[in-house]
């Protein structure tokens, strides 16, 4: 038992020079360092410290180790005094807490009672409890709800005890919650077999770790076919009528104040006598004047003209819309929803054309002046809309053809080869698992995945950035693993196809038992010095590893995204296994 | 010929230009260096780049009569008479220095304003004014005319102010007659619109 506990202190140890110390703290503390027993009970924590003392070396010696009602300021002092910490950058408090019989509120409240200062760099070590099916939802629930608040909490350690016939098997919830604290820290299991019986005793960690490249590219085309695939949007059109009407009205009639005619401005029209002359309940209008009074009307005509002209000259500086049409409305996504009834650009605008532009009724009771004042400010009216509604139109197909290049460049990044990723899409694990994540984030996010795609400047922006980012925030809450199973056996022994080997060697159907156990004699060069020489992976019969194996042929290539490495760290002796 | 541009010392200032008994009459100051002069007149609603065209496909002609647009080679001579009947009023004179195979022109539009003069074109205003009494009211007629604009009916060539207020006159109104209602204190002032102002004069004749 001994043995193992060294070898396996070894790797942690190895593995954690290889990787250094990002994300995983597994060595002995360098900065002074208390441990706190939060609610551990006396045996496992005795068990505990018996394997901290081999973890680290000299932690009796130089490592305080206090409880809830500890006088913190006392230890404090006396890690102060001890000549070995003489620079004081940080504190490290470990604090040991069983997660079953802990309620977070007072965990927190203590946190922040006695360690409330960045001098102090909080470590939790957490002990779940599964002896019963209730336990284990309330430590899943406190792990999650810890990990995803984690406050001043620097590092989380996890040790479990649920065993089912020797594997650790952490259930849905305990895969999920383990992803979560493979992307965030290192997660470390041990089993308490390994302090309370000789029987088995399992041992697993995960470091920081990246997605690999096939899911980067298989959540980035789901992602693209959700983007690319919009909804019909039939009505568009009406909600930018909706939208824009106002503001095109408020600056035409900004525009208009200025230039409109008041009746006095037509008392000496050409044959003013006469016209004043006629009646005000005779029906008229500029047909009439036309016919009855060509040359009043060719002035008047006029007038209308150069007040135009005049308008031509004023409005050089167009008005500018770009606050407005940048706002969510107007996204690919939309635009794009719109065009799938086979219609066309421009029907974009019809609407809102339609009801700036209609011609107004105009009375043609009253005297002539009233009339023609009314006409020659309707014209100026229209000029001064149609003006505005230009450069409006001009700015807003700008902004449409620049969403419509947004979905060419999305529309090509999906037909990429690099996408057409066939072997990954036959894996229904694959798909349905990570599929659904890109699925639901794109659900919960669309708006504001839409908006940043749609705030791109070229593709490359789009390819560099934008992707980049949102697929960033996807991985960041659903954390997947880079470094397949494969690779990682491979890596161990320092020879190629060990994997595969073993896979074929779970494919012989005799081995294959519930609760399998697979004499795997080529990891013996890192177990070399114990007693049986054998070392067995364990594997739960619900573990994906039995279903690949049974296609491990034509899955080949790509099988190793779908592994649970939370399997694979099951490491065992043979002769403890019962 | 080839049609080149001039320089400075190439440029022949006109002394007059004025209309003279049916006559436009030039005069200009003699230059020593080029004793022979093209004494170009063209219309003033023929531009300098439409001038210059002209000139390029007839610059062999050493007299020119077209539309709008008329020359003559002078050879050391200070003045010239060409009947008004020959090209409209308003015209632009400008003289074109030519040497053995050259003609000489102005290098711009605006080079070439400096140099041409104008001789405007007029545009009468015959205004008549009739008074009722005791009524506080008077009616004018007035009657734009020229015979020779050549610009659209729609195009506003005049104006006519009533206290203050402003009236266009277009092309189309010229010759008729434009009726107005004014108080007896007030009259019509008919003036050119801004634009023609630089091509032609209003003459009023009061009846």
């Amino acid at each position: 038992m001994k043995k193992l506990i060294d070898c396996c202190v070894a790797e942690i140890r190895n593995k954690s020079e290889r990787n250094g110390a990002v994300g995983y703290d597994a060595q002995a503390p360098r900065n002074p360092s208390i441990i706190v027993n939060y609610n551990l009970d006396k045996k496992a924590l005795d068990s505990y410290y018996e394997f901290l003392e081999q973890l680290w070396p000299g932690v009796y010696l130089n490592i305080p180790r206090a409880d809830r009602e500890s006088d913190f300021e006392a230890i404090e002092n006396q890690v102060r005094a001890n000549p070995l910490y003489l620079s004081l950058s940080e504190i490290q408090i470990h604090v040991l807490v069983n997660m079953t019989k802990c309620t977070l509120e007072d965990l927190r409240l203590f946190l922040k009672q006695k360690f409330n200062s960045p001098l102090y760099k909080i470590i939790l070590h957490e002990f779940l409890d599964y002896e019963r099916q209730n336990q284990i939802e309330t430590s899943e629930k406190n792990l999650l709800n810890l990990m995803e608040n984690r406050d001043r909490i620097c590092y989380q350690f996890v040790y479990s005890n649920r065993l089912s016939n020797g594997a650790m098997w952490l259930g849905e919830s305990g895969l999920k919650i383990a992803r979560l604290a493979a992307n965030i820290t290192a997660i470390m299991s041990i089993d308490s077999h390994y302090f309370n019986d000789n029987n088995a005793y399992t041992f697993s960690y995960n470091l920081l770790e990246k997605p690999t490249r096939k899911i980067v590219q298989f959540s980035i085309r789901r992602l693209l076919e959700k983007v690319c695939n919009c909804p019909e949007y039939a009505n568009l059109d009406q909600d930018i009528l909706r939208r824009y009407r106002g503001s095109i009205q408020r600056e035409a009639a900004y525009g208009t104040g200025s230039f409109l005619f008041r009746e006095t401005d037509f008392k000496y029209l050409p044959d003013n006598k006469k016209l004043q002359k006629e009646k005000a309940n005779i029906k008229k209008g500029i047909a009439s004047l036309e016919r009855n009074y060509p040359i009043a009307a060719m002035c008047f005509n006029a007038m209308i003209k150069q007040k135009v002209s005049e308008i031509n000259r004023s409005r050089a500086k167009k008005v500018d819309f770009s606050g407005e049409l940048s706002e969510p409305l107007l996204t690919f996504y939309a635009v794009e929803g719109f065009l799938k009834g086979n219609r066309q650009k421009k029907d974009l605008l019809g609407s809102l054309k339609t009801a700036l532009l209609h011609e107004r009724q105009i009375s043609d009771e009253g005297t002539y002046s009233k009339v023609l004042t009314e006409y020659a400010n309707q014209v100026i009216e229209d000029e001064i809309t149609e003006r505005i509604f230009a450069a409006f139109s001009e700015q807003f197909m700008k902004k449409i053809d620049h969403t419509s290049e947004v979905y060419q460049w999305l529309l090509e990044c999906l037909r990429s080869p690099e996408l057409q990723i066939h072997a990954i899409e036959k894996e229904a694990n694959l798909t349905n698992y990570y599929g659904g994540r890109v699925d639901d984030y794109f659900a919960s996010h669309a708006e504001e995945i839409i908006a940043k795609l749609d705030a791109c400047s070229d593709k490359e922006d789009l390819l560099k950035n934008r992707l980049h980012s949102i697929l960033l925030q996807i991985f960041d809450s659903n954390p997947v693993y880079y470094k397949s199973f494969e690779e990682e056996i491979n890596t161990r022994v320092g020879k190629v196809d060990i994997a595969k080997k073993m896979f074929e060697e779970i494919s012989e159907k005799d081995s294959v038992t519930r609760n399998i156990c697979i004499n795997w004699m080529n990891l013996q060069f890192k177990l070399e010095k114990m007693e049986t020489g054998d070392v067995l992976i364990l594997i739960h019969p619900n573990s994906k590893l039995l279903r690949l194996a049974d296609n491990y042929k034509p899955l080949e290539s790509s099988r190793q995204d779908c592994v649970e490495r939370i399997d694979f760290h099951t490491l065992s002796l043979k002769p403890e296994v019962k | 010929m080839e049609i080149k541009y001039m320089n400075p010392q190439n440029q022949i200032m006109i002394q007059d230009a004025k209309i003279v008994n049916q006559n436009y009459s030039i005069s200009w100051l003699a230059s020593v260096y080029h004793p022979d002069i093209l004494v170009c007149v063209k219309s003033s609603w023929i531009t300098y780049d439409e001038l210059k065209k002209i000139l390029e496909n007839h610059c062999e002609e050493m007299r020119h009569q077209g539309n709008g647009v008329y020359w003559q080679k002078v050879t050391r001579q200070t003045s010239l008479q060409i009947l008004t009947t020959t090209i409209k009023a308003p015209v632009d004179v400008i003289l074109l220095p030519v040497t053995k195979n050259e003609i000489l022109i102005p290098a711009d539009g605006e080079e070439c304003a400096k140099l041409q003069k104008t001789i405007k074109g007029v545009i009468k205003c015959i205004k008549k004014r009739k008074s009722f009494f005791p009524v506080f009211k008077a009616a004018e007629h007035l009657t734009f005319v020229n015979d020779s604009l050549p610009v659209k009916g729609d195009e506003i060539v005049a104006e006519y102010m009533v206290d203050n207020l402003r009236y266009p006159v277009t092309a189309a109104m010229l010759g008729q007659t434009i009726s107005i209602q004014i108080p007896k204190n007030s009259t019509c002032q008919p003036c050119i619109t801004k634009n023609l102002n630089s091509k032609y004069n209003l003459t009023i004749s009061e009846e």
